[in-house]
C-alpha cells in the first residue's frame, strides 16, 4: 500500500550512492537495481516494481530495472546496483 | 516490425556497486534518534496499531483518564484527516496533538519528530502514539517506541492474526478490544487466542473492554510494568 513512497525513499537512496561513485570513478549509468525482500516485510515487490517505474519517470533513473530476490525474513534491503563497466 | 535485441556477446556485463542498506534505513536512524531520547527523557513510549475502528482512540481515553490521576501522559494520534482523535481525547485532560498524514496510510518516525516538537518530553511518565487505522502499512514503520501493541476487537473475525501476520510478528503485545461484545458478536476467545499463538508463539494477550473496564488494571501494569 505503502509501496510508492518506498519507492521514492529507493530513487533518494540510489541517486546518493551515484552520487558518491561518481565522485569517486566519475560517470555511472544504472542498468539495474537488486533489491531483497522479505516475506515478512509487508512489501509486495511486484507493485514495488510498478511504483519504482512510475516514479522513475522523468529522473536519470528511467528505463532502470529493478529486480527483487524473495527471501524468508523481514528484510528490505538494497542489494547493489548494476551499471555499465 | 519488431527491433531483434543486439546478441548477448555485444552487452558488457554489468559492473556491480555494492550498496546492502536497508530501504528504510532514513527511518530507522530517526527511530534510533527518537528512541534514544525517549529513554534519556524516562519517558515510556508505547505505539498502538490496528484496523480503523478497533478502538484505539476509545481505549486511549480510559487509559489516559486512569494515568492522568497518577502520571503525567500525552498522545500523539495520526489520522489521515480531521483532529476528531485529538478531541476526543484532549477531553481526559492529558495534552495530545494530531498528526495529519494527507493520504499517507501510516506513520514515519519524522513525523513523530514533527509532532514532539516544542515537547517537554522529561516532564511526561507515559506517551502514547497512535498510528493510522492500518493492519498492513504501519508494521514497517519504527517509531522509535519502546513497545508496540496490535489491537483487534471481538468483532473482526478469530482468523484476523492468520490473515494479517505481519504486524503480529513486529508487534510486543495483543490487545483484544471490546471484550463486552464477544458474547453478542459469537467470538470465539479461545479460537482467537490460539490463533495468536500460531502467528506469533508466546506473545502477550490481554484482553480488555473500554466501556466496563475490564482488563483495563493490567494494561495499565503494562504500561508501567518498566518502572
Amino acid at each position: 500500500m505503502h509501496e510508492l513512497s518506498l519507492a521514492m525513499n529507493l530513487i533518494e537512496a540510489i541517486e546518493e550512492v551515484i552520487e558518491q561513485e561518481c565522485a569517486q570513478r566519475g560517470g555511472l549509468r544504472v542498468r539495474a537495481v537488486r533489491l531483497r525482500v522479505g516475506a515478512l516485510s509487508g512489501v509486495s515487490a511486484d507493485a514495488l516494481a510498478f511504483a519504482y517505474e512510475c516514479a522513475c519517470e522523468g529522473t536519470g533513473l528511467a528505463g532502470t530495472r529493478l529486480t527483487a530476490e524473495a527471501t524468508a525474513g523481514s528484510e528490505l534491503e538494497i542489494v547493489g546496483l548494476e551499471v555499465d563497466p | 516490425m519488431r527491433v531483434p535485441s543486439p546478441p548477448e556477446a555485444q552487452v558488457a556485463p554489468a559492473r556491480i556497486v555494492e550498496v546492502r542498506r536497508s530501504l528504510l534505513k532514513a527511518n530507522d536512524l530517526r527511530a534510533r534518534e527518537l528512541r534514544q531520547r525517549f529513554t534519556a527523557a524516562g519517558v515510556r513510549v508505547v505505539s498502538l496499531v490496528s484496523s480503523p475502528g478497533a478502538g484505539k482512540t476509545a481505549l486511549l481515553e480510559v487509559m489516559l483518564t486512569r494515568l492522568r490521576r497518577t502520571h503525567a501522559a500525552a498522545a500523539l494520534v495520526g489520522d489521515l484527516a480531521t483532529d476528531n482523535d485529538a478531541v476526543r481525547l484532549a477531553r481526559s485532560g492529558a495534552p495530545v496533538r494530531q498528526i495529519n498524514t494527507g493520504n499517507l496510510c501510516h506513520l514515519e518516525a519524522r513525523m513523530v519528530e514533527e509532532g514532539l516538537a516544542g515537547w517537554d518530553l522529561g516532564a511526561l511518565d507515559v506517551l502514547f502514539l497512535e498510528n493510522v487505522g492500518n493492519l498492513v502499512c504501519p508494521s514497517a514503520y519504527d517509531l522509535g517506541e519502546a513497545e508496540r501493541w496490535v489491537l483487534l476487537s471481538v468483532t473482526e473475525g478469530e482468523d484476523k492474526p492468520l490473515k494479517y501476520p505481519t504486524i503480529f510478528n513486529t508487534a510486543d503485545v495483543a490487545v483484544i478490544t471490546k471484550l463486552d461484545l464477544a458474547a453478542a458478536a459469537g467470538c470465539d476467545l479461545a479460537r482467537l487466542r490460539t490463533n495468536i499463538a500460531k502467528v506469533r508463539p508466546g506473545m502477550a494477550i490481554i484482553e480488555v473492554s473500554a466501556r466496563t473496564g475490564a482488563g483495563l488494571e493490567r494494561l495499565l501494569q503494562c504500561v508501567l510494568r518498566w518502572r
